[in-house]
């Protein structure tokens, strides 16, 4: 998954062939139109941002994407094969990993223990070998760990190891749930506002951890964000929902000279 | 009154000529773990001086540099740990020979890349093996290195390396390779910059940029191709001298632009090795680095005085994991400024407050017994039999866990510098078995002018000369000295070196301070703050105001006496102490100036007030400045109103000229003075208040010296 980060240039590491493809997807829920008829594709390599106001149907979109809804129309084609009925968990063995818009750890566990369950679906030697803590159980663990404190190190939260999180202010909390999507080693990254309530600097630095994730380790991003200034300097391009509809898609630059974009988010007069 | 001219005479030991000091100390490096066990270590050190044939050959060369101590480490301590570094959890170590290793394959590599003998380079970040190697590195080929505060700011960076005219730079991670890179222009003569953490720098213009491990690789290499080149490396070592100079350290310029001071190995190496004898460090020992390399005082402790005697390294993880991995390491001697004590005293005693409570008790009981017990124990004196057992039962159950807390376990000495310390604080520390001391150094000495020895602890000064530095005191108060570790002189500053080292070698330290009657060396306030009263005594604000506010019940003090005949101040009270003061024996008050009125608390105060004078009146050189009036201020003074510093810092102009009317009431006698003066309230509006206060008399205590202690040890 590594292999094609190589030739990226400074602008960024656009341009891998096409990874997801959502076509004409609809959602609804009893009368509640969340998604209509909705297209996009997410290229290998790329950072992509959903963007849209309130209700537009953005996290719906995720779920969509994540495995947690079924849409009631339209194909979604993940790496090639066209995807059945779909359970979150089989996205996840899929490569496909998320973070929350509200934070959603395990309050009473470590720092360490948070990241380390996001091995969980790495980890095959069986109940009786865990219980023992002996043997090839231990051995296991052992790897696991290093690649935690590899997103330790990276994440920069050597402090917080054997914090609870639950002690921890809200932006490291979001940095942890980062680094226990990470702990997946996904190929592609589903981030719910991830700097939803944080300061300036907190999102500065967030900004750099999801530009070194998506230029390090090659990892897709499709990521849904607010703050238009982080969207327009991360993304590789944007897709524009209102309404549960596509109404623009494409560069930034391009989606910021938009007019339907610009009206959707600053109200039409009629 | 008579009053002691301060010109003293203290330069007796001037006998001792430095350059043989020097030698001796470098001469001891080969018998070191002799020395360093068992033996006494003043007495080791004189032993040196007068045993050690000075002029007759050594059977082996002189271990002079840093690189050289760094072969000898490497053959006499190979397999043992050089230094440690904790990463991804996991404390890596490196050996004495793996060092060598490391540092000859990064010092070839820079060659090969064209840094040459006498060119800088400049090394930018927090505490890495990898950038202490950098400095041997430079210094095995010849060229010196300059470290940089990891946290200026482009600016500030710009200067430094201008001005150092930095050929090569290595820096930590991305952060300071952005911070270098934005500032190439200004720094013609930088031709690499080297990265350790190579995150983030993965798309960057490689043309100027190198990985350290890059470098390191053409070191290598080099050296697979061709045999001959360990040998040619190590003659490159031989070639360096004592005299060259080793590092450049810039001052941080809080006045002016930053100074870089030149150091040679001979300071640096000298300096360690003292230090060394002095508190007897050998390669059993750990020392914990983590204060910024650029400051001189980490660039002897970890580097100097760890070379000299291999002791181990030991690096965070970051800068916000210190303490917690120096619970885990347990270092045996540690360096802290003040505060950080501060905060350690602070921590406990908050948790005490959380706990149970059996261990409440245990520990208010034991606290008390270490009070009455503790500081006699570490300085030697005899306590009762029933203290004693006592004290190793609160040992066991307190003292013991608390130091491991604090990752004080394994410590045999800690120092603390800086700023003037509280004695209750320090105290507090040493109760618990914590052999804190004091020591007064800057860059320009190699750090060490005086350091406090085993038994001879006292808060209010920071120690007696260290081995091989003689001190005295001008005619105005000034502390000069002489030391094997005086710099050589200011980068490209030959007026600032003249109005430093006099002509004679002295160094100016820009402080004022006397030389108490043990012989140990008390600083009393910045050389250009010091006054006189009218009858010539020398008048220290800063030092007699700091003296009062180690008070509990003192928040601020302000003293006048410049070109006055006596001492007066204004005290502020510390409204947490004394209003928990007047809570406990019903004192109902309802604002500051009104507790500030009352009749007890003015008897509290003058009762500090009069301790304090008993003190001063001990000290020849301070005991007319006792203070003779004073009175409460019947407001506090606030930073919003202009009378103290953002910093909290007194702004005595300003406050001399806004309470004229109680100054020139404590000079014409008065008992009572009232004042109008504006204020600014919390909310921004400003109003103004009226206020009036006693002025309290004060009877100074006659001078009585301790007895007449041998003045002349003070400058051995």
């Amino acid at each position: 998954m590594k292999a094609d980060v190589g030739q990226m240039g400074a602008a960024g590491p656009a341009a891998g062939a096409v990874m997801l493809e959502v076509k004409d997807v609809s959602l609804s829920f009893g009368g509640v139109k969340a998604i209509r008829g909705v297209s996009f594709d997410i290229k290998r390599g790329e950072i992509r941002a959903i963007i849209g106001p309130n209700g537009a149907g953005k996290t719906s979109m995720l779920n969509v994407i994540n495995g947690f809804y079924h849409p009631q129309a339209g194909t979604i084609t993940y790496k090639g094969a066209q995807r059945e009925k779909m359970r979150p968990y089989i996205a996840a063995s899929q490569g496909i990993a998320r973070t929350f818009q509200n934070v959603a750890l395990f309050k009473g566990m470590s720092t360490l223990d948070n990241i380390m369950t996001g091995r969980t679906l790495k980890m095959h030697k069986g109940l009786g070998w865990q219980m023992l803590r002996y043997g090839p159980a231990m051995a296991e663990e052992v790897r696991h760990r290093e690649v935690v404190e590899k997103i330790i190190d990276f994440l920069e939260i050597e402090a917080i190891r054997k914090t609870p999180v639950g002690k921890l202010p809200y932006g490291l909390q979001k940095r942890v749930e980062l680094g226990r999507a990470l702990a997946m080693e996904p190929e592609l990254l589903l981030l719910d506002e991830p700097m939803a309530g944080m300061n300036l600097e907190e999102k500065q630095d967030m900004s750099r951890f999801i530009i070194d994730i998506n230029r390090q380790m090659g990892t897709t991003m499709a990521l849904i964000e607010h703050d238009m200034g982080v969207v327009m300097d991360l993304s590789d391009r944007v897709v524009v929902l209102d309404y549960g509809q596509k109404i623009a898609d494409g560069t930034p630059a391009v989606v910021q000279a938009d007019q339907k974009v610009i009206d959707a988010y600053l109200g039409v007069a009629h | 009154m008579p009053v002691c001219p301060i010109s003293q005479k203290f330069i007796a030991s001037e006998t001792i000529d430095l350059r043989i000091a020097c030698i001796a100390a470098l001469r001891s490096l080969h018998s070191y773990s002799k020395i360093a066990r068992g033996v006494p270590h003043r007495r080791a050190w004189e032993e040196n001086n007068l045993s050690d044939p000075l002029l007759s050959t050594p059977a082996t060369p002189l271990l002079d540099t840093v690189p050289k101590l760094l072969i000898r480490n490497a053959s006499i301590h190979a397999d043992r740990p050089a230094f440690r570094e904790k990463a991804f959890g996991i404390w890596q170590t490196w050996t004495w020979a793996q060092t060598l290793d490391e540092i000859r394959a990064l010092s070839i590599g820079l060659y090969v890349l064209g840094l040459k003998r006498g060119e800088t380079l400049a090394i930018i970040g927090d505490n890495r093996p990898r950038l202490y190697w950098a400095f041997t590195a430079a210094q095995a080929i010849g060229a010196v290195p300059v470290p940089v505060y990891q946290d200026s700011v482009a600016d500030e960076m710009a200067y430094v390396l201008g001005h150092a005219e930095t050929a090569f730079a290595i820096a930590e991670n991305q952060e300071q390779v952005d911070k270098v890179q934005s500032i190439t222009a200004r720094v013609p003569t930088l031709r690499y910059i080297s990265y350790c953490d190579p995150r983030g720098l993965k798309d960057y213009d490689h043309k100027q940029l190198k990985s350290y491990e890059d470098i390191q690789e053409i070191g290598r290499q080099e050296l697979r191709r061709n045999p001959g080149l360990d040998a040619w490396w190590r003659g490159e070592i031989d070639i360096g001298r004592g005299s060259d100079i080793s590092v450049m350290l810039y001052t941080s310029g809080t006045t002016g632009k930053p100074k870089g001071v030149m150091l040679s190995h001979e300071n640096v190496v000298v300096s360690g090795v003292n230090a060394n004898l002095f508190d007897r460090y050998t390669a059993d020992d750990t020392m914990i680095a983590y204060l910024p390399m650029a400051w001189v005082g980490d660039h002897i402790f970890s580097y100097g005085q760890a070379f000299a005697a291999g002791i181990c390294v030991a690096c965070p993880e970051s800068p916000d994991t210190a303490v917690a991995d120096r619970t885990e390491i347990g270092p045996s001697s540690f360096f802290a400024p003040p505060r950080v004590f501060e905060n350690m005293l602070t921590q406990i005693l908050v948790r005490m407050e959380d706990a149970g409570p059996t261990k409440k008790a245990l520990f208010q009981y034991f606290l008390t017994v270490a009070k009455r017990a503790g500081e006699k124990r570490l300085n030697g004196e005899s306590i009762p039999a029933t203290d004693r057992l006592l004290y190793w039962i609160g040992d066991k159950l307190v003292y013991a866990p608390l130091r491991n807390r604090m990752g004080l376990s394994k410590l045999r000495v800690a120092y603390t510098a800086g700023e003037a310390i509280g004695p209750e604080l320090f105290s507090f520390f040493r109760a618990l078995g914590v052999n804190l001391k004091q020591l007064y150094g800057q860059t320009e000495a190699s750090v060490f002018i005086t350091l406090q020895p085993d038994g001879e602890v006292y808060p209010e000064t920071v120690g007696k000369p260290g081995p091989g530095v003689v001190i005295k005191i001008d005619n105005n108060g000034e502390v000069l000295f002489k030391s094997p570790g005086v710099f050589q002189k200011y980068y490209k500053n030959d007026e600032a070196t003249a109005e430093t080292k006099t002509a004679d070698g002295w160094v100016r330290t820009g402080d004022a301070g006397f030389i108490d009657t043990r012989g140990h060396l008390c600083i009393i306030d910045r050389a250009k703050d010091v006054g006189r009263l009218n009858n010539g005594a020398i008048f220290a604000p800063k030092y007699l105001e700091n003296r009062l506010k180690f008070f509990p019940e003192v928040k601020e003090a302000v003293a006048f006496g410049h070109g006055r005949d006596h001492v007066s101040m204004f005290v502020n009270i510390d409204l947490v102490t004394v209003g928990n003061w007047a809570e406990r024996n019903n004192v109902i008050y309802s604002s500051y100036q009104e507790l500030a009125a009352h009749p007890d608390v003015k008897k509290m105060i003058e009762k500090r007030v009069d301790e304090l004078n008993a003190s001063l009146a001990k000290e020849p050189r301070v005991a007319a400045s006792q203070i003779h009036r004073f009175m409460i201020l019947p407001k506090e003074l606030d930073a919003d109103d202009g009378e103290l510093t953002r910093t909290l810092k007194v702004r005595r102009a300003f406050i001399a000229d806004r309470y004229q009317p109680f100054i020139k009431a404590f000079y014409d006698g008065s008992a009572r003075a009232s004042i109008r003066t504006e204020v600014t309230f919390e909310d921004g509006r400003k109003g103004m208040i009226e206020g009036s206060a006693d002025i309290v008399d004060m009877q100074p205590h006659a001078i009585m010296p301790r007895e007449p202690a041998r003045i002349m040890e003070a400058a051995e």
